[in-house]
């Protein structure tokens, strides 16, 4: 894997991806063009500031309708976990994982609970902070959990 | 210049909070309940996000033109037989209150659950004058009893266990304070409360909407107490913000729609009841209240804030509110909604409130009139630093942070020291009180190469 890849196949993601009338997110890609054995769940990025706010997560009635998802379906030996809350904040958010310790840890533990009760093996995400965020949790509880970016995924699974 | 307020410490009285397990995570899953039950009831809408657009739409009209919703409202309220008074802040809304109660002799007054009415500090300021005053809502009595503020915009008492309510009525009401089954303390409540709906000279309610167009206005509940209490005494006066006027009555049918499936997930409040004009024999006065709305109304970062319907969506939803519990925000409103709403009362006091919040966006999602509220939490930080009120650690934090992502060769050199720190100091010195993130999660590993340097290795073209 180089990150030349990585950086074309994000771009060429960002050009495709659409988000139509009905609210839904379309996406037209090879049936299977990247490969990896497991069980995932996406991580739903924050929709604050983010770029990547393709669909509301909990507006509008389209709860699981985000880009995640839509990418990882088409990923061949990749099994979609289902979690209590999809769209619940890992905790991370900037200065306050310190400035307001206790209820940002708290949130990292039931995130990454929510993952670890449902057998997740690998937790997705674009957001690097919130993957940062569950890693120091995971790490801490000694749980047999990976996180991987989206983008290490499509480009052909963990290096 | 007043003197400034001492500010609430959210971080620290959630940290208590979280403390208390078993009431962090009862009120965490009871909570994130109503968020679900909301997600299902709004699923069954079709045209929800119409809904949700015409909804914003309504009120930016209204507030827009507030002056002659106003004006419109008080003169098709008076034609009703409604007395109409107007208050500019808590003082005058409070006095008016005393005025009338005591131009008509009330010794005691039963209430409905009103924020405005808490945000006015009506409760305490009639007490101290010798009237009685008994919440009607369920919630809201327990709180009462507790000598605690509500903790929730909707349901006030729902940071609380069962068995603490079971403990609290043995002590008022004399229930045994080993039974917590609730329809045993419901009903105990229930025979506690009748005699003083009976016996109260006075009834007070708030109002959801006031719709300028007929002068009359609602009130939603799910226990019927604001019609009892605005029914059985001769006298009722009902607390209205100037932000809650819509134009027709057509328009509640917009709203109405809206604000029991956001708050709780069921399509309709058990009790949606209008009000025009006193019943015969009665007396109903309105005060209309601004109480700062209208310093809001004039702020073009903020003043989305007065769309608000009080349904209690954003907090049901906001992770850091559920794992807190209402009571650390220490304000009249807590949650989402309330890190908007209180700065604007008192920025002092209130100035940590909107560092109280992950930025997760999650409140600005859910909210039925689209309110931005996430932006307007980082707004608020803003005027907090543009005012100086920055906690010492958190400006001197920023000040060096902003440095040091300004200046490459800074970051440089503090990105080789943090990862040489990792990979080379002992875990003492890297876990410990200074660290606060090491407290319940474990430092990242230092990577073998940073991204730069492969980059500069294997990438950069001169």
């Amino acid at each position: 894997m180089t990150p030349k890849q990585l950086i074309a196949i994000v771009d060429e993601v960002h050009g495709i991806l659409r988000l139509k009338g009905d609210g839904r997110i379309h996406l037209e890609l090879p049936a299977s063009w990247a490969q990896i054995g497991g069980r995932a769940e996406p991580t739903t990025p924050t929709s604050f500031g983010s770029d990547l706010r393709y669909a509301s997560v909990q507006g509008d009635a389209h709860p699981f309708a985000h880009a995640h998802r839509e990418l990882l379906r088409r990923v061949r030996g990749l099994e979609l976990i289902e979690i209590d809350r999809p769209d619940e904040c890992c905790g991370f958010g900037g200065s306050f994982c310190v400035t307001d310790e206790a209820v940002s840890a708290k949130m990292g533990y039931n995130r990454v609970n929510d993952f670890h009760r449902r057998g997740v093996e690998y937790i997705v995400s674009a957001d690097m902070s919130c993957l940062l965020h569950m890693k120091g949790v995971i790490d801490r509880l000694k749980l047999p959990i990976k996180v991987i970016h989206v983008a290490q995924i499509l480009n052909g699974g963990p290096a | 210049m007043p003197a400034k307020s001492r500010p609430v410490d959210p971080e620290g009285l959630a940290a208590r909070f979280i403390a208390l397990e078993k009431h962090d995570s009862t009120h965490d899953h009871l909570v994130w309940g109503m968020r679900m039950n909301r997600d299902r009831a709004i699923a069954a809408v079709p045209d929800w996000k119409e809904l949700r657009e015409l909804a914003s739409q309504i009120k930016e009209h209204t507030l827009t033109h507030l002056d002659q919703y106003l004006e419109q409202f008080e003169q098709n309220a008076k034609k009703l037989g409604t007395q109409v008074h107007w208050a500019r802040d808590a003082a005058e809304h409070n006095t008016t209150v005393y005025d009338i109660l005591q131009s008509h002799g009330v010794k005691s007054l039963i209430k409905s659950k009103s924020m405005l009415q808490e945000e006015c500090g009506m409760t305490p300021y009639l007490e101290k004058r010798g009237i009685e005053v008994t919440e009607s809502d369920l919630g809201e009595r327990i709180q009462q009893l507790s000598g605690e503020p509500p903790s929730h915009i909707v349901v006030p008492a729902i940071h609380k266990l069962r068995s603490d309510v079971a403990k609290l009525f043995a002590k008022d009401l004399g229930t045994d304070p080993n039974n917590s089954a609730p329809h045993y303390l419901v009903e105990a409540m229930r025979n506690n409360a009748r005699p003083r709906f009976m016996a109260a000279d006075a009834g007070m309610t708030g109002a959801n909407f006031a719709v300028a167009e007929t002068g009359g206005f609602v009130v939603c509940t799910n226990e019927g107490n604001a019609d009892i209490g605005a029914s059985v005494p001769p006298l009722h006066i009902a607390s209205i913000g100037i932000e809650k006027l819509v134009p027709r009555p057509r328009d509640l049918g917009v709203f109405i729609r809206m604000l029991s499936r956001s708050a709780l997930g069921s399509p309709i409040t058990q009790y949606t009841s209008h009000f025009h004009g006193p019943r015969k024999g009665g007396e109903l006065h309105v005060i209309l209240v601004d109480n700062t709305r209208t310093d809001l109304l004039g702020s073009p970062d903020f003043w989305h804030g007065l769309k608000c319907i009080r349904c209690g969506a954003c907090m049901n939803t906001c992770p850091v509110y559920r794992r807190s519990g209402g009571l650390s925000y220490g304000a009249t409103y807590s949650g989402p909604i309330g890190v908007i709403l209180d700065p604007g009362f008192d920025l002092s006091k209130y100035r940590e409130l909107p560092f109280h919040s992950s930025l997760c966006g999650s409140c600005s999602e859910v909210c039925p009139v689209k309110i931005d509220i996430s932006d307007q939490i980082y707004k608020w930080r803003r005027v907090v630093a543009q005012k100086g009120l920055l906690r010492v650690t958190k400006a001197v934090g920023m000040s060096a942070l902003g440095k040091t992502l300004a200046h490459p060769e800074v970051f440089h050199a503090g990105e080789f020291a943090a990862e040489s720190a990792l990979a080379h100091l002992p875990r003492f010195l890297l876990y410990n009180s200074l660290n606060p993130w090491g407290k319940h999660r474990e430092m990242p590993a230092a990577a073998p190469q940073t991204f730069r340097q492969w980059y500069i290795e294997n990438r950069r073209t001169k």
